[in-house]
């Protein structure tokens, strides 16, 4: 068994603090709470201010949205600190999710510039 | 310590001690863990075909309100606001039963409960409004595409609601000891992937295609 699988029961093996930390501390949770809720009002924020960015806007968002879906993944979901397994299946999921509706897209040219 | 020391220490201990742990099986996890893990993951699928759905035929109404005429930004973006506290406060229940803390376990769950019912009570309010403005489930594609999404979503948030209370219920009958900590966190997964998809769901429907 690699030590990557079970990383948050290491130090508990190695003879260390006898209370399991599962996870981050709370202190930790708190933290990526507020960086959320300080990139949800960025991204509320970037909506509002479309000329400024131009054609960026979208890609701005989508780059916030994805910091979001990935801090909430790692470290409420615990994927940062589970069994490896975990990870996989989870952004399996989720890549296969993406590839399958972004060719269904494709299929009925959603990406062409005439689509709208 | 070698990797196979580190395995068989941890297989020697008692399954109790190490909740998260389950030597009983092949993978290292638990089933129910790994079976929430599993169904999260096609969940996905469930939910693309939605987003992808209203991609599809957002812009493409013919008549009734557009997303700009009925979207309200600073609304949602409360909503948006009050899902990602109630992950916060689901994280901290985790680690409390983890910790073996019932009382506190009891009181993140229930703040969890409260914050998902304002969530619900936000997305009713919305729905209401929006009916009012002349957008029905059947006045245009946008409508439909727009209410099965955000609806869905919602009956995903309430069945969370309605495990979280079964949690509670469960924890103020003292059956929710340090060792049953993991149902706590499988409930808990679900709770988050709840709020990863409105993460995506706000950007893609209230932001970018307003």
């Amino acid at each position: 068994m690699s030590d990557q699988t079970i990383p948050n029961y290491q130090h508990v093996a190695d003879g260390g603090d006898a209370a399991v930390e599962h996870g981050a501390s709370d202190r930790t949770y708190v933290m990526v709470a507020l960086f959320l809720a300080v990139m949800t009002a960025f991204e509320v924020a970037t909506s509002y201010t479309k000329k400024a960015l131009g054609p960026f806007e979208d890609l701005v968002l989508l780059t916030l949205m994805a910091i979001k879906f990935v801090c909430v993944a790692l470290y409420f979901m615990h994927l940062k600190y589970d069994q490896a397994l975990c990870k996989r299946v989870f952004f399996f999921g989720v890549v296969v999710a993406s590839l399958v509706y972004c060719g269904m897209l494709a299929t009925f040219h959603y990406w062409a510039p005439h689509f709208r | 310590m070698s990797d196979v020391a580190l395995g068989h220490d941890l297989h020697a201990e008692s399954h109790h001690d190490y909740p998260g742990l389950s030597p009983d099986t092949s993978t290292g996890i638990s089933h129910s863990k790994l079976g929430m893990w599993i169904f999260l993951a096609s969940d996905c699928l469930l939910f693309g075909a939605f987003i992808s759905a209203y991609l599809m035929y957002n812009g493409r109404a013919q008549r009734g309100p557009t997303p700009s005429d009925v979207i309200n930004i600073p609304f949602t973006s409360t909503s948006t606001f009050v899902l990602l506290m109630s992950s916060l406060t689901m994280v901290l229940a985790v680690s409390a039963a983890h910790r073996g803390e019932e009382r506190r376990t009891r009181l993140w769950l229930i703040a969890t409960a409260i914050l998902g019912a304002s969530f619900i009570a936000g997305q009713v309010y919305e729905f209401t409004t929006m009916y009012r403005e002349g957008l029905g489930y059947t006045t245009n594609i946008f409508g439909s595409s727009f209410f099965s999404l955000t609806g869905f979503h919602g009956v995903h948030v309430t069945v969370g609601i309605i495990l979280l209370l079964i949690l509670v219920s469960m924890s103020f009958r003292g059956r929710l000891p340090k060792a049953k900590a993991e149902v706590v966190e499988v409930i808990g997964l679900y709770w988050h992937f709840v709020d990863v998809v409105w993460i995506v769901i706000f950007t893609v429907v209230y932001l970018i295609h307003k």
